[in-house]
């Protein structure tokens, strides 16, 4: 069902104006209209209450003597005569009764005929005490005037006027009424329309502007449209023009700011490039030296030579990881435990130089429908923060768990703690987050921007030896397909 | 009227021959103009101001004498004036001049139809159900004059004559003071009948078909002395009364007194024996007796 408030609300404001204007000019003229009726009416009641005074006065003045005498003749005579006299009051009939209440003569003999009694029903009329009374119709009045003769009532007057005229006058004058103000409420509405169109055609211009704005640029409005210097449209059309200016210089800058963020972020990916492969150098040379001291030793050659070829996969890994980010879906491969446990083997160098224990706990046991290289990544740069947050003879741990298809890693410092800024930043998932600490190295960086890739998220709690406990999640849906399928 | 043109053609002849012949008379009047005072009944012409003053411009220019003429509600009024010589002449009813007979004279006698008779009328409405006189009792009854012929004594005499008064006979009768206020009462219905002068119908009849179609007669009386113009008997050889007599007798001979009996719807005045009233003297003698 349609609302027709809401219809209403829905017309443009050029033909809801002009509806107000053309309404409340029907409202007035209805108002104004009943008033000039109105006092129409008291009008002709006050002027025929006059007429119809001065008629019997007259008449009174005219057939009392001949009323004393009871003289049919006179009598008639002179309502015969006054018959034509008055054609503002047009009296019907009029009966001129004896103290009795017999006609002694009437202007209409045949009717009421001299000597009858007058009938009931124009006594009746008068019942109340009022000398003037309407007829039904409105179409005729009744009046009636008590003869005096020396304070004595020697007879009274009945008259019928016929007042039709005057009705006919008041449906004229509300015909007239009608017509004038139809005709002027549909004049001032034309106006009220035009005008108010005039009016609101800056509105429609603004309007225009907005809403191409909306869907694309801002376009500033031609000076040519700013004609009223000092109108309030003036002021807006200029404030607006501010606006867009501003607006448009604002995505300007946030252009820029993009671009420059694009290349800043190449770089620090190159960065990143380089610090994972950096990372794994010192086991790869550790490895290198025991074989030069120790290669004829055949497990340890094939110790180090195994330690040597992941470390290089690693550092395959890492530029693939690189290459990944420009040419994505390729080099995909599942995590497996294996790729947990090398992280330890990548750790220890800087373990033994800094003489930090590690807690290692690896639980996963199957390969993860997830991609190895991330995760890696992730795992060593905590790892890494790890053990440069905690002081020299402490400890670090490293729990990694696969349950309720959520792979959970949590890593755990015996450093003072993260600051409060750095932790804002590695739990937050926004794109454009960008850490505000300086010095507080590209690792954070990489984790929150691999695990905003891998879908995953960061906690960070209290750890175990009273620092720091990472621990981030990433929720493996593939793995519950599969296991879907499986059931 | 429906003679307007005509009229107003004879106007003018009228004005301009009394012009003419009044400027002879300026010398006279300066000299101090004697006065001839006339009155008048209340006949149907006096609703005629036009006539009247037709009639005063005709014997004013015709006598060479200032005519006043003197008007009163009823006959017995214009006859008091007239006994009493406040006026010098009068045109009366055949009623009072029989009355008075021993005190007034005839001037002139006016001619209708040929002759100085016309009868007295009884009329009823035109739609009323009454065929004769004896219907009407009953009736409201108008009467025109107490001291009129056919205003009343015709028909008072009538039921003299058959034992009856208009008071018992009719349920009620008032007096309307003109012949043309009868015809007035009868048509609008106020009266149901009425005593009426015959002339004054028939001219009405003429003149206001419309008021006078609605009445009907019912009866005519037998020719009687039509009402003529008297003077008291011992005015008779004044000048006033002989001017007088010669403009009324010599009314058809000019233009502008046969314009004033054509309004009058008359033929002439003419000179008669006051034997001609013997009708409503008989009459009066009937009431009188009864």
């Amino acid at each position: 069902m349609t609302n027709p408030v809401r219809l209403l609300r829905d017309l443009p404001v050029t033909i809801r104006a002009p509806m107000l204007v053309a309404t409340l000019m029907i409202v007035v003229a209805v108002i104004a209209s009943q008033q000039v009726l109105s006092r129409l009416s008291q009008t002709q009641t006050n002027n025929l209450s006059g007429l119809t005074s001065a008629y019997l006065d007259g008449l009174s003045a005219a057939v009392i003597p001949h009323v004393l005498r009871n003289d049919v003749w006179e009598v008639f005579d002179a309502l015969d005569r006054s018959r034509g006299k008055y054609k503002a009051l047009r009296p019907m009939e009029t009966i001129v009764a004896d103290a009795q209440g017999r006609i002694i003569a009437s202007s209409e003999p045949r009717k009421l005929a001299s000597q009858s009694p007058v009938p009931n029903i124009y006594q009746n009329r008068f019942s109340d005490g009022a000398s003037l009374q309407f007829g039904s119709s409105s179409q005729r009045a009744y009046v009636r005037r008590d003869l005096q003769y020396q304070d004595r009532k020697i007879g009274t007057i009945y008259a019928t006027l016929n007042v039709a005229h005057l009705m006919q006058e008041r449906q004229k004058v509300f015909w007239e009424l009608v017509l004038t103000n139809l005709v002027l409420a549909i004049f001032l509405a034309g106006i009220g329309y035009l005008a108010v169109r005039r009016m609101l055609k800056p509105v429609k211009v603004l309007a225009d502007h907005l809403e191409q704005g909306a869907s694309g640029q801002i376009v500033k409005i031609p000076s040519g449209l700013l004609a009223q210097k000092h109108s309030e449209f003036g002021r807006l059309f200029r404030n607006y023009n501010a606006l867009a200016k501003a607006v448009n210089e604002r995505a300007e800058l946030a252009d820029r700011l993009a671009r420059e963020e694009h290349l800043a972020s190449l770089g620090r990916m190159a960065a990143g490039m380089a610090h994972e492969i950096n990372n794994p150098l010192g086991g790869l040379f550790n490895a290198v030296d025991t074989l030069r001291k120790h290669g004829d030793k055949p497990a340890i050659r094939k110790s180090s030579l195994s330690l040597l070829e992941r470390g290089l996969s690693g550092i395959r890994d890492v530029v693939s990881a690189a290459l990944a980010n420009y040419r994505p879906d390729r080099n995909r491969r599942n995590l497996t435990t294996k790729d947990i446990d090398d992280l330890s083997l990548l750790l220890q160098p800087e373990l033994r130089r800094r003489d930090i224990s590690l807690d290692w706990k690896n639980n996963i046991e199957d390969e993860l429908p997830v991609q190895a290289t991330p995760v890696r990544q992730v795992v060593l740069n905590l790892l890494l923060n790890a053990v440069a947050a905690s002081p020299r003879g402490t400890s670090i741990s490293m729990r990694a768990d696969f349950a309720d298809n959520m792979l959970v890693i949590a890593v755990g410092d015996s450093g003072v703690g993260l600051p409060q800024q750095a932790r804002e930043f590695i739990t937050s998932t926004a794109e454009d987050a960008v850490p505000v600490v300086e010095g507080s190295g590209i690792g954070l960086w990489m984790v929150q921007r691999l695990m905003r890739e891998t879908g995953g998220v960061i906690e960070v709690a209290k750890s175990a030896f009273g620092g720091t406990l990472i621990t981030s999640r990433i929720k493996i849906e593939a793995q519950a397909e599969a296991l879907d399928h499986a059931a | 009227m429906a003679n307007g043109p005509t009229r107003r053609d004879v106007l003018s002849t009228v004005v301009a021959t009394a012009a003419a012949l009044s400027t002879p008379n300026l010398a006279v009047r300066a000299q101090g103009m004697q006065t001839i005072r006339f009155g008048l009944t209340p006949v149907f012409l006096t609703n005629d101001i036009d006539l009247l003053e037709k009639l005063k411009r005709y014997l004013s220019v015709a006598t060479g004498r200032n005519v006043e003429l003197v008007q009163r509600r009823t006959y017995q009024e214009v006859t008091s004036l007239l006994i009493s010589g406040a006026i010098d002449a009068a045109w009366i009813c055949g009623f009072p001049f029989v009355k008075n007979r021993e005190e007034l004279s005839l001037i002139a006698v006016p001619v209708w139809n040929g002759k100085p008779l016309y009868q007295a009328y009884v009329i009823a409405g035109q739609d009323s159900r009454e065929r004769s006189f004896k219907d009407l009792q009953g009736d409201i009854h108008a009467f025109s004059d107490p001291d009129s012929n056919s205003g009343f004594l015709v028909t008072r005499a009538l039921l003299t004559s058959i034992g009856e008064k208009p008071e018992t006979y009719f349920s009620k009768t008032f007096f309307t003071y003109g012949h043309r206020n009868v015809v007035r009462a009868v048509a609008s219905g106020l009266a149901d009948s009425g005593s009426v002068d015959g002339y004054v119908w028939e001219v009405m009849a003429k003149r206001e078909p419309k008021l006078v179609g609605q009445t009907r007669v019912i009866r005519k009386s037998e020719w009687l002395g039509f009402p003529p113009v008297a003077c008291r008997r011992q005015s008779i050889g004044q000048d006033n009364i002989k001017v007088l007599i010669e403009a009324f007798n010599k009314m058809d001979e000019t233009n502008e007194g046969r314009f004033v009996l054509n309004l009058l719807g008359l033929d002439s005045f003419g000179t008669y024996p006051a034997s001609l009233y013997d009708g409503i003297a008989e009459k009066v003698a009937l009431v009188g007796s009864g």
